[in-house]
């Protein structure tokens, strides 16, 4: 196609979009106003218009749809099947996060007692420390007097300064 | 994209269905079985024609409708329930098409399968280029042709024409159907309307005919 004829196709094609927008009634008056000006003046775009219009009512032979009781019966169990469904679903999550929530707080309390019992007994207390070698820091200056610990023992084991 | 109260508000005072909707949203059955009479042979009719037999199309629908329940509880109001009903079953004809096309189920239309349809596609090009012997055509074999003649558009195009043939729809609200802006759907629809009037032209002048004179 060279570029004359793809410019012809151009107008074409807009003039046929112009002319089903008039028959959808989607134009605004203005341009309403001037399809139907041409429409009194040029016999081609009239000709185009009426055979669109014939096409397009042509359309009404196509059956439509008529819908007995069953089909509507059928629907409406399947919805309340679904529903149904649904509730006992939702009835399930409700007790899985009751139970979530109760085994949850088990293990909060579980965990917190396991934590105490850690302090307590395995980590060593600063304060228990001081208070074992209270007798040595109160007696530190009497203690720097002697060379080593096995003198101090032996006067000890003679009970001399008791 | 969320939606306004003041958008909700206007649409609930001005379309009775979006009131019913929000009463399935309350879970109101009475409410759902009736916006199901409302609309379930206008969706079947629709549907049909885009997937080809009366079965899938009603399997389709009892599916459209079982989504519009489910989406109940989100359900506020952004267009007008018609809208809203056939952006859900364009979705769902979208899927099955896709999903019989990923079967290898080559879908002929309406009439693959229905013995009573003598007319193919090819004879309709035939007719197109004038090359059929001329005759005159009962309402079945017209309905027929006309039935063919859609099928020979694409899937796009024949939403677009069934909506705005049997929901006169207008160009906007087919556009929100179809997720397309409204300057798509009228190219889209120009160039439907203008396949349907080739192929279906030839008839046309054959059609000519007092309507007294036709069965």
């Amino acid at each position: 196609m060279n570029d004359r004829e793809k410019e012809r196709q151009k107008k074409l094609d807009t003039i046929h979009e112009e002319i089903v927008a008039y028959l959808d009634g989607e134009l605004d008056e203005n341009v309403s106003q001037r399809v139907e000006q041409r429409l009194g003046q040029d016999p081609t775009y009239r000709r185009r218009l009426q055979q669109m219009e014939r096409a397009w009512d042509c359309l009404d032979a196509l059956p439509q749809a008529e819908v007995d009781e069953s089909f509507t019966h059928s629907t409406v169990e399947m919805v309340a099947l679904a529903a149904e469904k649904e509730l006992s679903l939702s009835a399930t999550t409700n007790s899985r996060s009751l139970t979530t929530w109760f085994i949850g707080g088990a293990l909060t309390l579980a965990a917190v007692a396991a934590g105490f019992i850690f302090t307590t007994w395995v980590i060593p207390d600063a304060n228990q420390e001081l208070l074992q070698d209270l007798p040595m820091i109160e007696n530190i200056d009497m203690y720097l007097h002697a060379d080593n610990v096995e003198f101090l023992q032996k006067l000890q084991e003679e009970k001399i300064f008791m | 994209m969320a939606i306004s109260e003041s958008t909700a508000l206007k649409y609930e005072r001005l379309d009775p269905d979006v009131r019913l909707m929000l009463k399935v949203r309350d879970d109101d059955a009475v409410a759902f079985e009736e916006l199901m009479r409302r609309y379930q042979s206008r969706l079947i009719t629709i549907l049909q024609h885009v997937v080809g037999t009366r079965d899938q199309a009603e399997d389709l629908v009892q599916d459209v409708f079982l989504r519009v329940y489910r989406a109940r509880k989100r359900y506020v109001p952004g267009a007008k329930f018609s809208t809203w009903l056939f952006t859900i079953a364009n979705n769902v004809a979208r899927n099955a098409l896709r999903s019989s096309a990923r079967r290898h189920e080559v879908n002929l239309g309406p009439t693959a399968g229905n013995e009573s349809s003598a007319l193919t596609l090819d004879q309709l090009a035939m007719a197109a280029s004038g090359q059929m012997p001329t005759r005159q055509f009962d309402r079945n074999e017209m309905a027929d042709i006309v039935r063919l003649a859609v099928t020979s558009l694409n899937e796009r195009q024949q939403m677009a024409v069934l909506l705005s043939k049997f929901e006169e729809m207008s160009y906007a609200d087919i556009s929100q159907v179809m997720d397309l802006s409204p300057q798509a759907i009228k190219s889209l629809l120009s160039r439907a309307r203008g396949k349907l009037r080739k192929i279906l032209e030839p008839y046309l002048s054959l059609q000519q005919v007092p309507e007294d004179n036709q069965p």
